[in-house]
């Protein structure tokens, strides 16, 4: 009996995991196919990028600069504790910002701003039968709703990501001056001489992977979503909590695959 | 022609329609009627291929509903107009961008000064003014936006116009307007219509043929004189529930 209810939900879920990725595939082919007709919703796009990027710089900002001062006193304390000495805090604290908290934290912030928002609207879209409205039109809802948000997230991923990097690594040298001494020529000197281009390539790489995961799984969700409101919240709730689910598992996938090449 | 063959629609295990078959031809205005929850909306759904019957089969014109040719699904949607039971206007565009949708999306009209044309020449078809043109859809009345949903299907001049309770939540001088732009699609322009309603006065009114469902299946299919004189229980409960017993 146990078994069975097992099997059934690990195929329900393998299902939603392939459906969801298969959703990602005809996005991508979709976008290829949209941009070789020149047929491409420039309109729609920039208001996604606006919405999507724009709109979420000052919560990024925020959070990363606290994220950045954070890890300054964590490493400071630690590395005092094991290493008796902090002269490596700005290298480690902007290796691990830029490789792994700056892509990760940024994204799972994405997340929550517009992860839910996405699948609320298109939920709420199935519901009123404005999907089913789309289709009569000749309109492929993929086309008109999915490849703008897709291309506006990934957009807003990768120049959030940048940005939020900026911002934490120009917070920790203000707290490592105040609290460690180290001046902002000398903390920049360690920074540069320890992350390299590579690095910075592995970031951008992992911002546009997660930003392209968001819209995707949201919209999956919102088209799969029930036929009342509560079924959209719903919806809304396992966008956010399944799309974070997606980006630490692909961030541990990424990490693994870049530390082998 | 529309034909309708051994269709048969469940959902989770509970059968919704079984065995439907019908044709519908040119100029033709069929009225489906039925009591609530019978399937009448998932039978115009299944024409356009929005639901997917489980078995049998269904024509539009020489081209057969099947999921499997999207292609031949567009045609199918290109060739019929689904008029909504809610009005599903998109709600994050004007009236007028979301009347003149499908026709910038197929490529039907490309000057903007035809296109302007065929939105206010549509717009006054369903007794509406200009001034609705720059509103939201969501400033509108419900009954209002249906009419602007009617537009946005008679826009595109399909060949086979399907109506999904078309009168539900529109007021009597507005529904007594819709009754006779049916009436006018179909003997002055020929289209051909299947309207989906709980509306006796309308179908005894507009319509040239009638089915009924119950329990599945047909259980009357005829002219509405002889729907007025049918022994069917559940068509004397229908007439008498409108006061139109005799």
């Amino acid at each position: 009996m146990i078994m069975t209810w097992l099997g059934r939900a690990l195929i329900l879920k393998v299902g939603e995991f392939l459906a969801t990725f298969f959703l990602w595939i005809s996005t991508v082919l979709s976008m290829i196919k949209q941009l070789l007709k020149l047929k491409f919703r420039a309109r729609e796009t920039l208001l996604q990028m606006y919405l999507l990027g724009v709109q979420s710089v000052l919560i990024m900002v925020v959070a990363m600069g606290f994220v950045g001062l954070m890890l300054i006193i964590e490493l400071a304390f630690h590395m005092n504790l094991v290493l008796k000495h902090d002269s490596l805090v700005p290298a480690f604290s902007a290796l691990l910002m830029v490789r792994e908290l700056g892509p990760v934290i940024t994204c799972l912030l994405l997340t929550s701003r517009i992860g839910a928002g996405i699948a609320a609207e298109i939920g709420s879209m199935k519901i009123s039968e404005q999907l089913d409205a789309l289709k009569m039109l000749s309109i492929d809802p993929i086309d008109y709703l999915v490849v703008p948000r897709w291309i506006g997230s990934v957009f807003a991923a990768v120049t959030l990501t940048v940005i939020s990097l900026a911002i934490a690594i120009w917070g920790g040298a203000f707290l490592a001056a105040q609290k460690l001494g180290t001046s902002p020529g000398e903390y920049f000197n360690t920074v540069f001489f320890f992350v390299k281009f590579p690095d910075l390539a592995h970031c951008i790489v992992k911002s546009a992977v997660f930003g392209s995961l968001i819209p995707i799984v949201a919209a999956y969700q919102g088209f799969n979503c029930g036929s009342d409101s509560a079924a959209v919240g719903e919806a809304a709730t396992q966008a956010v909590v399944r799309t974070s689910l997606y980006i630490i598992i692909a961030d541990f996938l990424l990490t693994y695959l870049f530390y082998a090449i | 022609m529309i034909n309708i063959n051994k269709l048969c629609k469940s959902f989770d295990n509970r059968k919704i329609l079984e065995n439907i078959s019908f044709s519908v031809v040119k100029g033709e205005c069929v009225f489906i009627l039925g009591k609530s929850g019978v399937g009448k909306s998932v039978l115009l759904k299944n024409i356009v291929g929005l639901v997917l019957p489980d078995s049998g089969t269904i024509t539009v014109g020489e081209i057969k509903v099947d999921a499997q040719r999207p292609e031949e699904l567009s045609l199918i949607r290109q060739r019929c107009g689904l008029v909504f039971q809610f009005p599903a206007l998109l709600d994050s565009v004007t009236v007028f961008e979301n009347i003149c949708f499908g026709l910038r999306a197929r490529g039907l009209l490309t000057s903007q000064v035809e296109i302007a044309a065929r939105v206010k020449e549509k717009l006054k078809l369903v007794g509406l003014s200009e001034v609705v043109l720059d509103q939201m859809p969501t400033e509108l009345s419900f009954g209002t936006q249906k009419r602007v949903s009617i537009a946005r299907t008679l826009a595109v001049e399909p060949e086979y116009l399907l109506f999904d309770e078309p009168t539900t939540g529109m007021d009597p001088i507005a529904t007594a307007g819709l009754n006779q732009l049916i009436k006018n699609l179909t003997v002055k322009l020929g289209v051909t219509s299947i309207v989906v309603s709980h509306d006796i006065k309308s179908a005894l009114a507009v319509g040239t043929r009638i089915i009924l469902l119950e329990d599945g299946g047909i259980v009357f299919d005829g002219k509405p004189g002889e729907f007025k004189s049918s022994s069917i229980t559940l068509a004397q409960e229908f007439q008498m529930g409108f006061g139109y017993h005799a």
